[in-house]
């Protein structure tokens, strides 16, 4: 209790924004700080005289960081669909050229890889025609150019030797489909069969030319030195994918070759030899 | 050159000309607008450098004006504003000169402070005002001589230094109370004479 009869805790406390008026202490020290803030400005450094040399400012900046958080989201936002539709494109082209679309989306994949790119992916559309061939009743040679390997004599005068997709055991042993990697019967199925040649020393020499090639082996790619690859090649390539997956398709005649160890072959087919 | 109110009844210059004017023709990129801001401003930011005890306080006033000039074109407001933006930024200049002296220590050489101002006895004036306030600020805590001088210098308010400091505004008004019983208790003690 003050002599007023106030309590101290009843007086108002001074403000502490205003700055105390009337203080002479306090006076002196603003004197002081009026005179240290005098006088001339001291020289600009070359940094400074450049910037307002120059006059030019920089332009503001926007209002707030709203708009660039936005900017910002939407930006990535742009970058994360083209991230997606990047790889939703590769997938679908990776799933295209292993063949494993539905024959729809497998079909527009092969038109836009082969349009838009030096490569090809498998086409269901131009399988099914060999395929609808090799129903074909009336046509059993049909057959035989989807899955034949064919060996050419060689250039010129050779003999042309054109074998059959038949196996060891007529189509139903040894190689079946999905078994073509078999370089040693499809060797002996060139040697048993004589009836390509007409004598034996021509036989021998096509036997001992297949002998060497890749026929049965894994590699698909591989080409017997001085082969020539005909176009009729690649629809032999194509049928024989149709045939190995779809097995159903091929026709009861057609059961020595749809098994047919030739497989692996058709890849590398239609090889020449050595002249 | 117009007289401006500031805090405590004292004033502190105003700009030559109207500073919207001024402002107006700097964020043109007027060269001679950005000569008077930084005759307007420059020795006040220099003195509030010297007696913080910046080692290099002319070249430190150069780079704050340069930061300030490179960003006009985004500042809005009005000139008690731009004088608080101004000397928010030599205070943020003076923290980052201090912390690069606590990495890399520099020999501060304690003569008195180079004032060439073109008379003797203003430059003397200057000299011993700056060696008594600055004599009064190295009894503070840091915290209090930062918020006295920006507050008597610069003419921030409250809000202001609360911002440039970043502490709360009652913790801006209890330094700035202790500070000035502090000070005041020391100009008693060394009887200055008033």
């Amino acid at each position: 209790m003050t002599l007023d009869g106030v309590h101290d805790d009843e007086m108002p406390e001074p403000s502490d924004d205003l700055w105390p008026t009337g203080d002479p202490v306090l006076a002196a020290l603003a004197e002081d700080l009026r005179i240290v803030a005098s006088g001339p400005a001291p020289e600009p450094r070359p940094g400074l005289v450049a910037v307002m040399a120059q006059g030019s400012v920089r332009p503001p900046e926007p209002a707030g960081r709203k708009k660039m958080l936005v900017k910002t989201f939407l930006g990535s936002l742009a970058a994360k669909v083209a991230l997606g539709v990047g790889l939703a494109t590769a997938s679908v082209a990776a799933a295209g050229a292993t063949g494993v679309l539905p024959d729809a989306a497998q079909h527009a994949v092969a038109s836009v890889v082969s349009a838009a790119t030096p490569f090809s992916v498998p086409d269901p559309s131009s399988i099914t025609g060999v395929t609808a061939a090799a129903e074909d009743p009336s046509g059993s040679t049909t057959t035989t150019s989807s899955t034949s390997t064919t060996v050419a004599g060689g250039t010129g005068s050779g003999p042309t030797t054109t074998v059959a997709g038949t196996d060891d055991n007529g189509g139903t042993g040894g190689t079946t489909a999905g078994q073509p990697d078999n370089h040693g019967a499809c060797v002996s199925a060139i040697a048993k069969d004589k009836s390509a040649t007409s004598d034996t020393e021509n036989h021998g020499r096509v036997v001992s030319t297949v002998a060497r090639s890749d026929c049965g082996k894994t590699s698909p790619s591989t080409t017997v030195p001085g082969s020539t690859t005909t176009s009729s090649t690649s629809t032999s390539t194509s049928s024989t994918v149709a045939n190995s997956s779809r097995p159903s398709n091929s026709g009861p005649g057609n059961s020595g070759n749809a098994g047919n160890g030739n497989n692996g072959n058709g890849n590398g087919s239609g090889k020449g030899g050595k002249g | 050159m117009p007289i401006t109110p500031t805090v405590g009844g004292h004033h502190q210059p105003g700009p030559e000309g109207s500073f919207p004017e001024l402002l107006a023709a700097a964020q043109s990129g007027g060269q001679w607008a950005y000569e008077r801001l930084y005759r307007w401003l420059a020795p006040a930011v220099a003195g509030y450098l010297r007696v913080q005890g910046s080692i290099e306080p002319d070249d430190l006033t150069s780079e704050v004006f340069e930061r300030a000039f490179s960003a006009l074109g985004g500042f809005q407001g009005d000139e008690a504003r731009f004088r608080s933006w101004i000397f928010t930024i030599a205070h943020h200049r003076l923290t980052d000169e201090r912390r690069k002296a606590a990495r890399r220590p520099v020999r501060v050489d304690h003569a008195p402070p180079d004032l060439a101002g073109g008379d003797v006895e203003d430059d003397a004036a200057r000299r011993l005002a700056t060696e008594r306030v600055r004599a009064l600020c190295d009894g503070l805590v840091p915290d209090q001589r930062d918020v006295l001088l920006l507050r008597m210098l610069g003419a921030l308010t409250v809000d202001e230094i609360a911002g440039a400091l970043r502490k709360s505004p009652g913790a801006v008004k209890a330094l700035q109370r202790r500070g000035l019983a502090a000070i005041r208790r020391e100009m008693e003690r060394e009887g200055v004479p008033l």
